[in-house]
């Protein structure tokens, strides 16, 4: 039958019906008036002419049988009836509806993520042929080749369709609130073929178009309001003029940082050094396309044997040989762990969605038990039990729908709220959005949710054992004792998997709390920094950098609030990092290699800092000019001077500041003072070995300004932008990078915590929903259990219980009911907690104390459900109880 | 139950009554009830219970059409009339008919 008949009867439904009365009417008139006619009496022959028919209602039934929209027209009776009984029981909906909208709403938000990040294609054609390539020292060591490296490689490899390289770097641009820095990437000419990505608008880089500029999606809509006639304007930057000719599609990010590219050749005259230097292994990311068919191996092997070449031709100075190749792929660069995080949280809303299921479907199952009468009431009318399965489950495809309908608006709400209060939390965030994909998985998840919690109910509600009741009176012991049975499973499901949760949620806060107190080594409090890159050319030469990061430290140290000042190339949290070697004379080199953490530092670093100097003095004023000293730190000293004294001893440490003529220059200096470890990258990764090195020595290239306030780091932000723009208004204090706006500086540790205060926040909502149903699954297993025996209590009160008595006899059920769920929780528990392992920080997956108390807390909450049910009961008077029939 | 003088229509030949009754002018449902009994001189009866079902299946299959009418005595009445698909669909049937009947013919004249 085609939907268009089927669509045509339906909609002819109402004047079928009034016809089909009308052809039957007809019909008896005939045939009463060809009983008249025949000789009857007129009420003789109207009785003869209906008994002759038959039973007109069947009849009517074929009829409608015969009419192709007929399953619609019933679906179509089914939800209009199950509308009228849900509004009969407003209480029971509004349950059902609202756990099946958080179960729903939490599993599409989270869908939403996973679409997002990881199922939609990222915005590079044929991404699992692009990598980023590094070099490596057949040790641990990985660095990005140089540009005279990846030019020996493209002459040479043969597996590759293309290679480009990309410097990093910045335009500083005049805007509105100030001078502001777009950080971008210098990329060599093939570096958009490689990547194969379209521009949105324009084109990319034309061949010999040195001045042009191809910008990010984000920064188009930023900046200029997303307005099309953006190409052919020119923006006028520090380092000279450039014009718009592209804007790349949203999601196009690569490298991860860039918001801007221009061509290679457009590198300021401060920056050229990256074309020429072999040894610049910083700030950059080479990207190279595997050709058709060419494996990973073997165009790792191919380059790894180039390499080896190179290593040959060219020695390090200090005797590594970099030698290897790796590949990343171009995706794993792009997400990192985030699949694994998500993985977390699908298994997460997954458990809640099933615990929700779960207690909807008790819900249902306990309702079955109230309508076992209007069930039999339509069986004996003649519904067969596919019929009234069919009905009841409407009834939960309703409630699914609603539910799914409420959480679709509580995904929509609470993945906006994500994307505005944390947006790196997982890369491509800003393509996460609740589209049509994502309502068609709610739409989904909820007609299956209504199945899953609808079917076994209704196939119990209408199990002939069930219904009985039209011959009896109430139910039969056994039909309750079996509906009993079945819920109870249910409960314990329920606790068992909210225990899951649970336990995974307790142990995610528990490391976030561990972590909030791991001990630093410096003091955040109290601190604002940000980090300047001075315009080029002006301040290219060491000279006119020195001169400015000494007129900028007293023009901060004179703001009014500031107790104390200092400056540095990096700041620990903040960003940046540069290696050096470090030579400890008259010691066997560590077996992890010679790298340390490459500290510039200004005389008040370790005070503004709030770094600990344990042993010996810090860097004051005399080591600044003369030939001091250096600063080792704790994890340095032991790691270089195992098991002797540092104090005193001689090391060598290497000029690093990229560009300087000087770089790579040994500097052999006695360690005067040995400092604290600082927790530098995040607050997790152990503290890597540093070597503190008056700022005199290697002018670094870009600073980072810190102050310690007397107050509130905050309030001083203002103050301190002006007073860096009194030394120079072309200064970039601006901008969308934290680093380059004056920034409290516990605001580094906050958003070094945001991943894991998520992973908290969204588990610990997940797992006290999931608590919060089992916990009232509970109550309504007892309430119904102790409303069955409330005679026998009634009874035993009677015969001298004690109401102590009956409370135990309940309380003792509920312990039993909660003790199972709670050992089969704990299994799955150890068995899923494992996943967290890697987002977990100072605590075990299994730690004992966690797992028991999350056992003794849902033990408590089920004694508590089950006890409040029987308080009630235990208050009724005995004669009352006897008298319940 | 004695043996009954009147036949009730045999499932699935109803159908093929109805279209041979309508070849000659349209009719509505209690006509072609009173028709098929006159024509088979009483002997047929036809249950209305499945006359009216019948009728309205083969109005959806697109055998006979229905119009709404004036009947003999200006009631208003719900016409059928043959198709062409109908049409060709009593011929097929009658022919099919026709092979059953002779097949159990030839049995029970075999006997």
């Amino acid at each position: 039958m085609g939907i268009f008949s089927t669509l045509r009867a339906l909609a002819r439904r109402p004047s079928a019906e009034a016809d089909l009365d009308d052809e039957l009417r007809f019909h008896l008139e005939m045939e009463t008036a060809e009983n008249v006619r025949r000789g009857m009496a007129p009420h003789e022959a109207r009785r003869a002419a209906a008994l002759a028919f038959g039973g007109e209602a069947r009849i009517r039934e074929e009829c409608r049988d015969a009419r192709p929209s007929r399953p619609l027209e019933d679906v179509g009776r089914d939800l209009r009836y199950a509308l009228r009984v849900l509004r009969r029981s407003p209480g029971f909906a509004a349950v059902a509806v609202l756990t099946l909208a958080l179960g729903i709403g939490s599993a599409t938000a989270v869908f939403s993520l996973l679409d997002g990040v990881l199922l939609r294609p990222l915005p590079y054609p044929d991404a699992d042929r692009l990598f980023r390539l590094n070099e490596t020292n057949g040790g641990e060591g990985v660095r990005t080749p140089s540009y005279p490296t990846l030019q020996d490689w493209r002459a040479g490899a043969k597996a590759f369709s293309g290679m480009a390289f990309v410097r990093g770097g910045e335009l500083v641009v005049r805007g509105p609130e100030g001078v502001q820095r777009l950080v971008g990437g210098f990329a060599s000419e093939e570096f958009f073929a490689t990547v194969g990505t379209k521009p949105m608008l324009g084109r990319t880089f034309a061949e010999g178009g040195e001045r042009e500029l191809v910008i990010s999606h984000g920064l188009w809509n930023r900046e200029y309001g997303g307005d099309r006639s953006v190409i052919g304007r020119r923006v006028s930057t520090m380092e000279g003029p450039f014009t718009i000719v592209g804007v790349m599609p949203p999601g196009f990010r690569l490298p991860f940082w860039a918001d801007v590219w221009a061509p290679i050749q457009a590198l300021p005259a401060g920056e050229r050094f990256v074309l020429t230097g072999r040894a610049v292994h910083a700030d950059a990311e080479v990207i190279g396309r595997a050709a058709p068919g060419v494996s990973r191996e073997r165009a790792t092997a191919e380059l790894a044997a180039l390499t080896a070449r190179l290593a040959d031709t060219y020695p390090e100075p200090d005797g590594t040989r970099w030698a290897g190749a790796l590949l990343t792929p171009v995706p794993e660069t792009v997400l990192g762990d985030a699949a694994e995080r998500l993985r977390i949280l699908a298994l997460a809303v997954g458990l809640l969605l099933v615990v929700a299921c779960v207690n909807v479907a008790g819900l249902m199952l306990a309702r079955a038990s109230t309508r076992s009468r209007e069930v039999a009431v339509r069986v004996a009318l003649g519904a067969g039990r596919g019929r009234i399965v069919r009905q009841l489950l409407v009834e939960s495809v309703v409630l699914g729908l609603a539910g799914g309908a409420l959480g679709a608006g509580v995904a929509w709400i609470g993945v906006r709220a994500l994307r505005s209060s944390a947006p790196d939390v997982l890369p491509r965030m800003a393509e996460v959005t609740v589209d049509g994909r994502v309502l068609a998985f709610a739409i989904v998840l909820s007609l299956a949710t209504a199945l899953v919690s609808g079917l076994a109910p209704a196939l119990r509600a209408t199990s002939p054992e069930l219904v009985q009741p039209l011959k009896g009176g109430t139910a039969g012991a056994g039909a309750a004792r079996g509906a009993v049975r079945m819920r109870t499973a249910l409960v314990v499901a329920e606790i068992s998997l909210a225990l899951v949760l649970v336990a995974g949620a307790g142990l995610l806060a528990r490391s976030l709390w561990a972590l909030n107190r791991v001990e630093l080594g410096w003091e955040p409090r109290g601190m604002a920094a940000v980090r300047i890159f001075p315009p080029s050319p002006r301040y290219d030469s060491p000279e006119a950098a020195e001169a400015l990061y000494r007129r900028l430290h007293e023009a901060v140290a004179a703001v009014p609030g500031v107790e104390s000042a200092a400056f540095a190339n990096h700041l620990p949290l903040v960003g940046g990092a540069m290696p050096t070697r470090l030579i400890a004379h008259g010691q066997a080199p560590p077996a992890q290699g010679q790298n340390v953490l490459m500290r510039t530092i200004s005389p008040d670093y370790f005070r503004t800092v709030g770094t600990r100097v344990v042993r010996g003095r810090g860097l004051g004023g005399g080591e600044m000019e003369g030939a001091g000293g250096v600063v080792i730190n704790e994890t340095a000293a032991r790691t270089f001077f195992p098991g002797v004294d540092a104090l005193g001893r001689s090391v060598t440490v290497h000029r690093s500041a990229q560009g300087r003529e000087n770089v790579g220059q040994p500097i052999t200096a006695e360690v005067v003072g040995i400092a604290a470890d600082e927790r530098f990258f995040d607050l997790q990764a152990d503290p890597p070995p540093a070597v503190f090195v008056p700022w005199t020595w290697d002018v670094w290239p870009s600073v980072t300004l810190a102050v310690r306030a007397e107050g509130d780091a905050a309030a001083l932000v203002p103050a301190l932008r002006r007073a860096v723009l009194a030394v120079d208004p072309d200064l970039p204090v601006a901008g969308p990078m934290v680093h380059s706006r004056w920034t409290p500086v516990e605001e580094y540790v906050r958003s070094a915590l945001q991943v894991q205060r998520l992973n908290a926040t969204l588990l610990g909502v997940f797992a006290a929903s999931a608590f919060a149903l089992a916990v009232i699954g509970v109550f309504g297993v007892m309430a119904y259990v102790v409303a069955q025996r409330t005679r026998e209590m009634g009874l035993r009160m009677a015969l001298g219980a004690r109401p102590r008595d009956v409370l135990w006899m309940v309380a003792r059920q509920a312990l039993a009911l909660s003790a199972v769920g709670i050992v089969v929780g704990l299994g799955g528990a150890f068995a899923a907690t494992r996943l967290l392992r890697s987002q977990l920080h100072g605590i075990s997956a299994t730690d004992p104390t966690t797992f028991a108390a999350v056992a003794v807390a849902f033990a408590g909450a089920a004694l508590l459900a089950g006890l409040l049910p029987a308080l009630r009961a235990s208050r009724v008077d005995p004669m009352t109880a006897l008298r319940v029939d | 139950m004695p043996a009954p003088s009147q036949a009730d229509v045999l499932q699935g030949t109803l159908d093929l009554l109805i279209l041979k009754t309508l070849t000659l002018q349209p009719m509505h449902g209690w006509g072609i009830s009173q028709r098929i009994q006159q024509l088979s001189r009483d002997v047929l009866q036809v249950n209305q219970g499945s006359l009216y079902p019948a009728l309205h299946r083969l109005e959806v299959k697109g055998w006979i059409a229905a119009t709404w009418g004036t009947s003999e005595n200006n009631r208003r009445a719900k016409f059928y009339s043959l198709t062409a698909v109908g049409r060709a669909q009593l011929d097929a049937e009658t022919e099919s008919w026709r092979r059953f009947v002779g097949a159990v013919d030839l049995i029970l004249g075999s006997a």
